[in-house]
């Protein structure tokens, strides 16, 4: 697999996935999740990990599983935006720790950001 | 407590050569567990041994609490390396005269895997191509219900796609509620997320058991590259 | 009885070409027959090819049980991983070189009377002789044919487990015991002992038109044999059972 590296233990880097998937709303609230089998399945995947994933994401509250029916993502607005907000905010702690330890200013990284972005966006147009 | 594989320093010497040393280890129900070392570390000698197929020379394997010997094959669902079947059956026949056999053996199960693995079940066993006869081996021994299903080599010289539905074949069909899985294989990389843990093997020794998620975690290392550092 | 029924069409499947062979050759010896009465005619030779099948067939179930447990040998585990007790997976095999013997022999015997009706009169004096002879045999060639076929079925055991303790040289061993066993029965057999153990219930079997000195049988002789083929069978699915590797 591949797709997976050795880095960081293979449930969680399923759960990132599932993560980036609610957030872009690939997956949206309430929606299905394969079962533990298929999602096995599609990656190759042991059950058990499957299943290590799916509990640990229903600790975090962002999936939630109905008896008999399966595993859903949670209906619950607030928990999906807190992850959403939780995201952002790792992503961006990491991204200004790398730029502050080559030594750029608040001004630089702000200014920087501002521009690339404009540039994207007109890349977009 | 007693249904799991226990050996308990099991040696085992043949004429020329010891082919395993001092081997303790337990295998709960519940688990995918490869089997991993380099070729005559004695991998097929230890699967051997816990299907009651080979004695120990030394030490003791038990099965569920019960001294291993031929009449473990009623908990222990086997296959070589070498597919051998008999070569009188077709596909069908085989799967019935399985079915006969094993009072575990699911004949609407096999037939499933059957055909999800395309096998044509008129087919004369002895004239299956090499992948083929990888596939009838997960039909056999996938559509038993026992405890344990100990299979070796099951990947080995096959090509990608075969692999691939053998290993799909285990996911679908292994119930992990009550079934643990242990196979030998060199194909590492192919098997790292399929399998809970692993057993490596050296020149017949245990070098490690362990979970595949704590390697990466303690050592953030895929088996692959483990073994290339614990091998030298 | 299922488990038992697969069991035994899978070993009739192993060995049946064999078998088939055999039903071939009994055909082209009663046509060998059949030319022999033309060129040599009204001679009993005609019946030496016929009488020597016969004879042949002592060793029918030891052969079939052999070239079974030969094609096990090809992917022993198959076998030795069926959970049935050894005494099962052996009887069958028996069973079924049992029946094939049978039939061989019927068919045989099928053979020889078509063979003799046009040549009647040649047999004519000895006839009565001729077919409770052919009664006297039959069983007796079942029986010594189980037994050889359980000296084939422990050797082989003997030699399975040999192969992992000594290596090549097992072959040598047993080849030794069969021959040091079948000796200490031979002498055994001409023994006071023996005698005075087995000779009770004697039945004496005369055919004065074809031999001039009656067969005379003990019921302790069955009796003694009978042990002998218990023991070895016994012997035998212990092997396996507990001392064979796959």
């Amino acid at each position: 697999m591949d797709e997976f590296n050795a880095s960081k233990p293979i449930y969680l880097q399923l759960a990132d996935r599932i993560h980036r998937q609610i957030i872009s709303g690939e997956l949206k609230a309430g929606e299905k999740l394969p079962s533990i089998r298929d999602m096995g399945l599609k990656f190759n995947m042991n059950p058990n990990t499957v299943q290590r994933t799916y509990s640990e994401l229903e600790r975090e509250g962002i999936l939630e599983t109905k008896r008999g029916q399966g595993t859903f993502v949670s209906e619950r607005q607030d928990r999906l935006i807190h992850q959403r907000d939780k995201l952002k905010q790792e992503q961006i702690e990491q991204f200004v720790r790398v730029m502050r330890e080559m030594g750029y200013s608040a001004a630089e990284i702000l200014s920087g950001l501002k521009e690339y972005l404009n540039n994207v966006e007109k890349g977009d147009e | 407590m007693s249904d799991v594989i226990r050996m308990t320093n099991v040696t085992k010497k043949y004429i020329k050569q010891t082919a395993l040393k001092d081997i303790s280890l337990t295998v709960p129900i519940g688990k995918i567990i490869g089997v991993v070392g380099g070729n005559g570390s004695g991998k097929s000698t230890l699967l051997k041994l816990m299907s009651g197929l080979s004695l120990p020379t030394s030490g003791s394997v038990t099965v569920n609490g019960e001294k291993a010997n031929r009449k473990t094959g009623k908990v222990v669902s086997y296959s070589s390396e070498l597919s051998s079947f008999y070569p009188i059956f077709t596909v069908r026949e085989a799967m019935r005269f399985q079915a006969s056999q094993f009072v575990d053996f699911n004949l609407a199960k096999a037939e499933e895997i059957m055909k999800l693995m395309r096998l044509d079940p008129h087919m004369k066993v002895k004239a299956l191509s090499k992948g083929n006869r990888g596939r009838l081996q997960i039909v056999l021994t996938l559509a038993r219900e026992a405890p344990y299903i100990l299979m070796d080599e099951p990947l080995s010289g096959l090509d990608p796609m075969v692999r691939e539905s053998i290993v799909k074949g285990m996911i679908s069909y292994v119930d992990l509620k009550s079934q643990t899985l242990i196979m030998t294989s060199h194909e590492v990389a192919e098997i790292e997320t399929l399998i809970d843990s692993f057993i490596a093997l050296k020149d017949g020794s245990l070098l490690k058991m362990a979970d595949v998620e704590e390697l990466h975690e303690t050592e953030a290392l895929r088996i692959a590259d483990w073994m290339k550092k614990a091998y030298i | 009885m299922r488990q038992w029924s697969a069991l035994f069409i899978k070993d009739f499947k192993l060995t049946r070409t064999v078998f088939f062979i055999g039903l071939v050759m009994n055909v082209l010896i009663a046509m060998l027959t059949l030319y022999m009465g033309r060129v040599a005619d009204d001679s009993l030779l005609m019946f030496v090819p016929l009488a020597i099948a016969v004879a042949i067939h002592v060793v029918y179930v030891p052969l079939i049980v052999f070239i079974d447990l030969k094609s096990e040998g090809n992917h022993l585990h198959l076998w030795l991983n069926n959970p049935q007790p050894a005494y099962k997976l052996l009887l069958s095999k028996i069973a079924n070189g049992l029946m094939m013997m049978v039939i061989s022999l019927t068919m045989l015997y099928a053979l020889s009377r078509l063979l003799i009706e046009p040549n009647f009169s040649l047999i004519e004096p000895y006839w009565t002789d001729t077919w409770r002879m052919g009664w006297f045999i039959f069983p007796h060639m079942i029986w010594i044919s189980i037994e050889l076929c359980t000296w084939v079925m422990v050797l082989w055991a003997i030699y399975q487990y040999l192969k992992l303790k000594i290596g090549r040289w097992s072959w040598a061993v047993v080849a030794g015991a069969a021959v040091l066993s079948e000796g200490l029965n031979a002498l055994f057999k001409t023994s006071d002992p023996y005698r005075y153990v087995t000779e009770w219930g004697g039945i004496t079997y005369q055919f004065p038109t074809i031999l001039s000195e009656p067969i005379q049988t003990f019921a302790g002789g069955y009796i003694y044999d009978f042990i002998i083929i218990i023991g070895l069978f016994i012997l035998t699915a212990w092997l396996v059972d507990n001392k064979v590797e796959g």
